[in-house]
Order: C-alpha cells, then structure tokens, then sequence
C-alpha cells in the first residue's frame, strides 16, 4: 500500500451551535419583542429565557443594532433573518470546510468566537493499493466486508464477513419527537381532577340562544353582558325555541316577577357564542333534576375581548355543578378547598361576590408567586329564580374557573396567545419547560 | 366592575372611629369590595356593582359602622313635607321623574368629587349609560321656585348649561356641549327634549346637563336631587339610594318629600318604605350549612348589615331599608348573614366521596385518537375555533358561520373544517425541520337546520404532513393505519374537493359512513397562503366515529 496524507482545515458545529440549529438568540428575542408590543423589560426577558441566554441574545441583538435599550427596556428597532449562518451550522454537523459552508470570512469568525463552530486539523489519508496488495487481497478469498447488517445476512450468517467498524462518536441526524400539546395536557389534568372528585363530564354547543346563555340563568334582558360590546353575535336567523316552550313559560314568569318588566322571547331566541360554560351545566341541569347531580365541563368560550397579551375573544372555562338533598355554602366552600388542593395550592381565601344567578356567592382566590392573590373561582348557590325556571327542587353548587388564567400562571407564560401558537418550535419549548410542573 | 375613589379623611370622619388600612381592607372584603390603591389622602375601592348605595364614603361607612358594631339595625332618617311640587306633563320619550331634598349636608371639595362621582357611577350601571335613569343634583337654594314642571322645551328655549357662563338655546346645548353630543340624542323628540321648569328658570335637561344656575359649591348646605328616566321602578329606587345615602352624612338626617303630580299618577317621593321579609330559620341554616343555627345569632347578624331583625320562633322577620334595591328574595339575607359570619371562618364542609365521575364519549375518543397519533408520529397543535372569514372563503369555504360583531377581520368566523388552522400554522412553521407533520382534535361549527339552533357543533381530526416532497400515501398510511387502531375498516374513494388536487383527491369511508377527506393540497393554495412546501392531509369527524362506535 502506498499511503498518502494531506493536512486539512475543516469545521465542525459545536454543542452551542446545535442548540441554535432552529434559531438564534437575537432572532428569538426580537420574536419575543415582536409579540410583547416592542418592548420588554431585562428581567421578562431573563424569566423566558434563562439569565446567560438572555444576555447573550441582548449583547448580540444590539451589536446587529436590531434593538436599543431604554430605562431598563429592551426595545425592537427590527432585524433580518439569520438563516443563511443556520444553514453553514447544519452542513457542519459532520465537518465541512469553509468553502462548503458559504459564509465570508467575517461571518465564519463570528460563529468560531460564538463557540458555535470549532476549527479542526483534519488530515485526508489516500490509500493506495499496490500491485502486491491487489495479490494479497485475492489471496483472501471469499472475506466480505460489511458496513451495514441487512437481513439476509442475520439469517444466512454466511462465513468470512468482516463488519467495518462505525464512527460511533460522531454527532447523528437531528430528529425530533412528536409532542402532546402542553396546554390539551393541562386541559386533561383538569379533567382527571374533576373526575377524581367524582363529577361527569359533559358536553355542549357552542353556538347557544342567549335563553341558556342568559335567560335561564336569571340574566336581566337589559343587562349589559348581553350587548354587542360583550358578547360574540351570531349572524343569519334565530334558533326555533318551540321545543322549549314550558320553559320558556317559566322564565318569562321569574323574570317578569324578579325584574319588573315584559320578558321578550325575541331576544330569548338570539344566537350567540357560548360566552359562559355555565351556558352547558345549566342545560344539562334542566335535564337532571334528581338528586344527586355532579357534573362539570371544560370548553371554550367567546367575549367581544381585543386581542393582547391578557385578552384574546376566545378562551376556555371549567363550570361545574352539584345538586344534593342538602347542598349548602359550607358544602360549596369544600368543593372548592377540595379542587383548589387537588392543583396543588395550600389555600383559597374566600370573598362574598356577585353573580346574576347565584346567592350567595363567593369569589375564590389562591396565592400565585409574585402574582399575589389571584382570582380562580367564581361561584355560590344557583339562586331559586334559576331552580325554579330549570326546573329543579334541591339547592345546587356552582362555580366557574377561568381557564387559560390559570395555566399561564401554571405555566409561567405571560402572554395568553401562546397557549394557541402556530409554531411548532414555540410547541417544543412549552412541552420541555411544562413536563417540569405538570408531571 | 366600578371603582370608587373615596378622600380616607372622610371615610374614617363617616366611620367616626380610626380604622387601620388593614382592618379596612379585610372588612370591606366582607362587604364584597377591594382596596385597589391607597395614596396619602385617597383610597380606590372596587365595590361590587350590586351595591349602590355604597359608591360614597357615607354608604360604604354606613355598612362598616354595622360590621363594626357601632351602630347596627336599620338606619333611621326622617321624612316630613318639603312644600315643593313637581307638575309632570307629557313627555313621551323619558316620562318618569321624582324628586327628593336632602338638608343639612357639609359640602367641601372632596364632598363635591364624590357627589359627582357617586351620580355617574349609578349613571353607568342602574342607569344604563342615563338611557334607562338619570340624575340631577342642585343647590336647593338657588332653585328659583317651589313650583316646578316637568316637560318638553322647544329647542329655542334659552338656559345656561352648567359650566358655561353665558346662556345658550336648547339647541345649541346639545349641539355644541359635549354632554350634549354624547347624550343629546336618547330623549330627544323631533327636535324637543325634556326639561325641569322652576318658576321660569329651566334648572336641568335630563339627562344631558343641569343649568349652571343650580350648581353645587362648597357653600351649598340644601340639596335638590330629581331622577328622571323611563323605567318608573328605577327612577323610584335610584332616588330612594340617593336620597337615604346623602342624608346619612348629613346633620338633621331628614328627608323631605316633593309632590309629584304626573299623568302617570299623584305620589309624594322618596318613600323611604323599609320592606319586611321572613326567613324560615331552619331553612337558612341548612343553606349555610351550620347545623341548628341560634335565632337570635341569625338576628344579630342582620343588624351587623344595618337590617332590623326581631325573632318570632323559628323565624327572623327582616326590615330591609329602602336603599337596599338588591335584597329581592329571603336567599339574600342567607347571604348577608353568610357576610356577616365572615366566609373564612365558614369550615368548608368537603363532599362525600362517591364512585369517579364519567368522562364524555367524546373525551374518551378524543383522548385515544391523541394517542395514536402521536404514536404516528404527529405533534398536537391547539388553534381557536373562530377564524378568518378571507382564509374560508380563499379555502372554497361557504355557508360558515359569520360573526356579526367580529372584534378583528381576523376571527369574524367559526371555522367549518380543522384544515385553516393547520394550514395557518404550516405556513407559520414551515422553516422548522422537516418534516413537519401536525395533528389538531377540536370543535368546529357546521350548519345544521335539524337542530334547534341551525348550527351545530361537531367534533373533528385533521393532520397534515411538509416536507420537501410529500406523497398522497405518505398521509393515507397513517389515517389507515389509525382508523384500524379504532377497530373501523376504512377505504378511499376517489373524489373532488376544493382544497385538494384533482386525481388526489380521496372521500373517507369506514363502515360505510363518508367520514371526511384526504389529499394533497392544491398548489394554488399552497401559493396564496404563502405556503413553500408540498402538504398532504386529511380531516375526518370524530363526531360520526362515534356515532358508529356507539
């Protein structure tokens, strides 16, 4: 053999450089910009991405001038894609030289002072088989040697094979799993709480006549939760509520009695969104009116809310429901304490509140780190007004949660639309940081 | 929910004892309201808006002088005849008026903020935004007459809206005030609009502005309240909150009638009747849950809330003062004296456990087919139901749902078809690594005129593959294989759709139901959402697999 070598430089992508693979730093800074209005504090930052990245990200993004810093405040200025250095990382996965990878000079001394890319001596061994060896080889007879094992020979294990030894440290194919999305995950936790607690699940329309929606749930037809400025209209006719005719009968009486006026069936009969789940365990209430009755439901609802990182016109709720023979306050303040337990606070702290269809009634609050006393129940008895028109003679619990409140101080996500975001790579990085508090 | 924002000098001088901030905050938590800000002189609360009567110092120190005992039961203020008359006329576009006088009451600046800020904000919840009630308020002093009408004024009538010093016609009040712009037009009559006449001097324009003859200073001791609107019950009840509210802060705690002669009838106001109501004993406590709870505890605690109550047996006969509008069923003094025991001291009394509950069929569903298809290999995405009405009808959508009041062009519709949002989050990933295969289980609306609403919810499956070359089997293998993991026999037949390829196209049907589609996604689809990959996918409805599961 006759063996030759030739000394070479090539590339390879670092540990830091995989992590950047999808994007880097300062892309995903200015994105995160993007989505908190243009600007975020330093420790926003930090709290989403870690205190070394989120200084490497800032450094980085204002070396390029894609943002400045103002009291305190990262602000966008505005930036290009980083695609082009993605590319040079990925095709130096398994080495590539610096013509391979198509970056200036410049460029590549930025990603080798990154720690993204690591500069190898490489050396190119030729071999070169000579007249002797060619001899020596056909000595060796039937000797195969094999690079990668196939079927046939597991099963013939035929003799004199001879298995190439693989490069078993160098950095494999990326490849990612599927995921479960993190938020149908906390969905289902909530579920497998409530159904612990022994309650149904339950299901229901989403587009509802504002007599479940409201009517029946002792809603004053003039009450401003019912206009346009507050709940999602439903365009084209109005449901046919023939079938409900004794119960309108019911509700036109209680209203009337309760709220001095003429119950007009017309709006009764308007199409809305669901804005409340209450909506469902009130119907589902006038079809189960026998003791005992635990039922809940988890599902979306709709308000006429604008769109930022608090608010979004869409979102979820859980209501739930008990009907025994001596439904009580302290019953409904054990339901409550029981969930609240079952998500893991130590305490809910009770206020009496206000709701339409519900006397007494009480709003829970639990502690939530820096967020202080928040907010997560409202609740209380359904008033007789709402008995008598669902047709049902034994006090009945009732509460509602606001859902995706709940999962982003969970979760510690600070803007409501990532709950629902369209991209993927966002869905990785929520399952990562989720698994550490759901599981 | 409205915030008040109360002078604490005031406040605790209303009170008559030093309170701490602390000792206010939890209290007023058991009144249903929350301190929101606290500064040197002012303190923001949040009160519920079923309570009215407490949207100054005077009414939120009337309810805490009876958490804290000090003076407890049904307050008492005196009425007498005040010699003044209202003649109603006809005044067909807000007919209802009644008036009260209130003497004796110590003004100052932060009593004039809150006066004001009392009058909206029974303007923005009783009142409606002033189209169901409103409110004036005068110096009575500086009322030129104790004859006084109600009527229509001619736009050429001359007054001087409050504010202003120079008079103005009525026409050019509502014209050119902003009071008059923002609510000129809700009992305007073809050009006429309702005025309080006293002698000749017009004194208010409900419920746009009052005259700025009758305006209140810090040297006004007598006030003149007049309520007008077209809902005669609360006219009456916002009168009886003001006039019973304003009195309580006032030296004679005296309260004089206004004679009110209308078309509508002839009554003197406010009345000031305090209402009585039973509660059975036995059924309020099995309501709160406390077994056998004493009578007269039950009585003590309603005086705690400034509601008289005497014991007869088993029953607690509750006087209720006029001003408490909210009180409307016995259960409502459960709640008070739930109030009054403070609910943290309540033990919460945990539920018998019972057998677990039962999930929904269509959570069960739901909750398998998420399995399967992560195990092939799909990641979840969760979209929202409401989507793009331009996207639909791009998609060769038609007959969805429309939204009449969109909040953004974005979400006007309910989406018919899981596919929009699973195109909406490849065209938002597409530079993610390849490749990219997407799953979403959720709602969408579909007509329906079988049901009561003509829409009906339904339950569906979509996912979908990119990559840099996708084939229609590379999505067809894993909706069959998950239809056998759900013991169905799936097959495809060759149809046409209007997202799909023409030729790769294919109807789903298992056990002979027409389940959904599959297919690769036309080009120019893929081109006008900006799309830069191939896409194959499929929906089917979960609704009608479990119709066939059963």
């Amino acid at each position: 053999m006759k063996i030759e070598r030739k000394a070479r430089q090539i590339y390879r992508t670092t540990e830091e450089g995989l992590k950047n693979l999808n994007s880097f730093p300062e892309e995903e800074l200015l994105e995160l910009l993007k989505r908190m209005g243009g600007a975020a504090s330093i420790k926003e930052i930090e709290d989403l991405f870690g205190k070394e990245r989120a200084s490497i990200a800032i450094a980085w993004a204002r070396r390029r001038g894609w943002v400045r810093i103002d009291g305190g405040k990262i602000i966008s200025i505005g930036g290009y894609s980083m695609e082009r250095y993605r590319k040079a990382l990925e095709k130096a996965v398994n080495g590539a030289t610096a013509e391979d990878l198509g970056l200036s000079s410049e460029e590549l001394a930025e990603l080798v002072r990154r720690r993204m890319l690591a500069r190898e001596e490489a050396t190119e061994v030729i071999i070169e088989i000579l007249e002797n060896g060619l001899k020596a080889l056909e000595d060796l007879g039937d000797l195969v040697v094999v690079s990668k094992l196939t079927r046939d020979i597991v099963t013939r294990k035929p003799k004199g094979i001879y298995i190439k030894p693989y490069n078993v440290e160098a950095e494999p194919a990326k490849i990612y799993p599927a995921y479960r999305h993190f938020y149908v995950d906390f969905l289902e936790m909530l579920r497998e709480i409530m159904l612990s607690l022994g309650f149904d699940e339950i299901s229901d329309d989403l587009v509802v006549p504002e007599l479940w929606n409201f009517d029946v749930l002792f809603q004053a037809q003039d009450h401003p939760a019912r206009e346009i400025h507050d709940t999602l209209v439903v365009e084209g006719e109005e449901a046919d509520l023939g079938i409900y005719s004794d119960l309108l009968e019911r509700v036109s009486r209680e209203h009337s009695r309760g709220w001095g006026y003429k119950y007009d069936r017309s709006i009764a009969s308007r199409l809305v969104m669901r804005s409340q789940t209450t909506a469902a365990t009130i119907r589902y209430l006038h079809y189960h009116r026998e003791p005992p009755v635990r039922a809940f439901i988890i599902g979306r609802v709709f308000r006429f809310d604008r769109i930022d990182a608090k608010h979004l016109p869409e979102f979820h709720q859980l209501d739930g429901i008990a009907m025994e023979r001596d439904m009580s306050l302290r019953k409904l303040l054990g339901i409550l304490t029981q969930i609240t337990k079952a998500l893991g606070f130590r305490e809910v702290i009770f206020k009496p509140g206000y709701f339409p269809f519900t006397e007494p009634s009480v709003e829970g609050y639990v502690r939530i780190g820096d967020l202080g006393y928040v907010e997560i129940f409202g609740s209380g008895l359904f008033r007789p007004e709402v008995l008598r028109m669902a047709g049902v003679k034994h006090n009945v619990a009732a509460w509602g949660m606001g859902v995706d409140r709940l999962a982003m101080a969970y979760l510690a996500i600070n803007d409501i639309r990532e709950l629902y975001t369209p991209e993927i790579d966002r869905l990785r990085w929520h399952r990562i940081a989720s698994y550490k508090t759901i599981h | 929910m409205p915030v008040i924002r109360l002078s604490i000098n005031r406040l605790i001088k209303a009170i008559g004892k030093e309170v701490s901030l602390k000792e206010l905050e939890r209290l007023l938590m058991r009144l249903k309201a929350e301190v929101e800000e606290v500064s040197d002189d002012y303190i923001s609360i949040e009160i519920n808006s079923d309570r009215l009567d407490m949207m100054i110092s005077e009414g939120v120190a009337r309810a805490l002088k009876g958490l804290l005992e000090i003076e407890v039961g049904m307050p008492r203020y005196s009425y007498r005849d005040s010699g003044y008359q209202l003649e109603v006329l006809d005044v067909p576009s807000r007919p209802y008026i009644a008036m009260a006088i209130v003497r004796g009451i110590e003004s100052s600046e932060n009593y004039i903020e809150e006066l004001i800020q009392f009058q909206e904000k029974l303007h923005t919840t009783i009142g409606r935004m002033r189209r169901k009630v409103a409110i004036g308020i005068h110096d009575l002093s500086k009322v030129p007459s104790r004859e006084c009408v109600y009527r229509e004024l001619e736009p050429s009538e001359r007054l001087i809206p409050l504010g202003y010093s120079r008079s103005m016609s009525v026409a050019e009040t509502l014209s050119s005030t902003e009071q008059g712009r923002l609510y000129g037009s809700i009992s305007l009559r073809g050009g006429r609009t309702p005025g309080i006449v006293c002698g000749e001097t017009i004194i208010s324009m409900p419920p746009v502005i009052n005259s700025n003859i009758t305006r209140i200073t810090e040297h006004t001791e007598d006030l003149l309240i007049d309520v007008t609107g077209i809902d005669l019950d609360a006219v009456i009840k916002t009168l009886e909150i003001l006039s019973t509210t304003l009195a309580e802060g006032s030296r004679s705690r005296v309260i004089e009638r206004v004679l009110v002669k209308a078309p509508w009838g002839v009554i003197e106001t406010p009345r000031g009747d305090a209402r009585v109501m039973e509660i059975d004993t036995d059924w309020a406590s099995r309501i709160l849950g406390i077994e056998g709870m004493n009578p007269d505890e039950m009585a003590r605690k309603l005086l705690m809330m400034r509601i008289d109550a005497k014991v007869l047996d088993r029953v607690v006969e509750a006087t209720i003062p006029s001003y408490r509008i909210d009180i409307i069923d016995p259960v409502d003094l459960v709640e008070e004296i739930a109030m009054a025991i403070d609910l943290n001291s309540l033990e919460p009394e945990p539920l018998a456990t019972i057998l677990p509950g039962k999930p929904s069929k269509e959570s069960i569903v739901r909750r398998t087919i998420r399995d399967i298809m992560i195990g092939l290999g799909f990641t979840e995405i969760y979209r929202h139901v409401l989507t793009s009405s331009k996207i639909l009808t791009d998609l060769g959508y038609n007959g969805f749902l429309r939204i009449k009041n969109p909040v953004s062009s974005e979400m006007d519709a309910a989406r018919p078809s899981i596919i929009p949002s699973l195109l909406e989050t490849l065209r938002r990933s597409q530079h993610s690594p390849k490749p990219i295969k997407i799953f979403e289980i959720g709602e969408i609306v579909t007509r329906d005129p079988s049901i009561y609403t003509g829409w009906r919810t339904r339950l569906s499956l979509a996912a979908a593959i990119l990559d840099y070359e996708v084939s229609f089997e590379d999505i067809q293998a894993p909706l069959f294989s998950l239809l056998r993991s759900l013991g169905l026999e799936p097959k495809t037949v060759q149809a046409k759709n209007s997202v799909f390829i023409d030729g790769r196209t294919a109807l789903v049907i298992a056990n002979n139901k027409q389940l959904g589609y599959v297919g690769e996604v036309k080009i120019e689809i893929l081109d006008a959402l900006e799309i830069g990959f191939p896409v194959a996918l499929f929906e089917i409805d979960i609704t009608k697999i479990l119709e066939i599961l059963g």
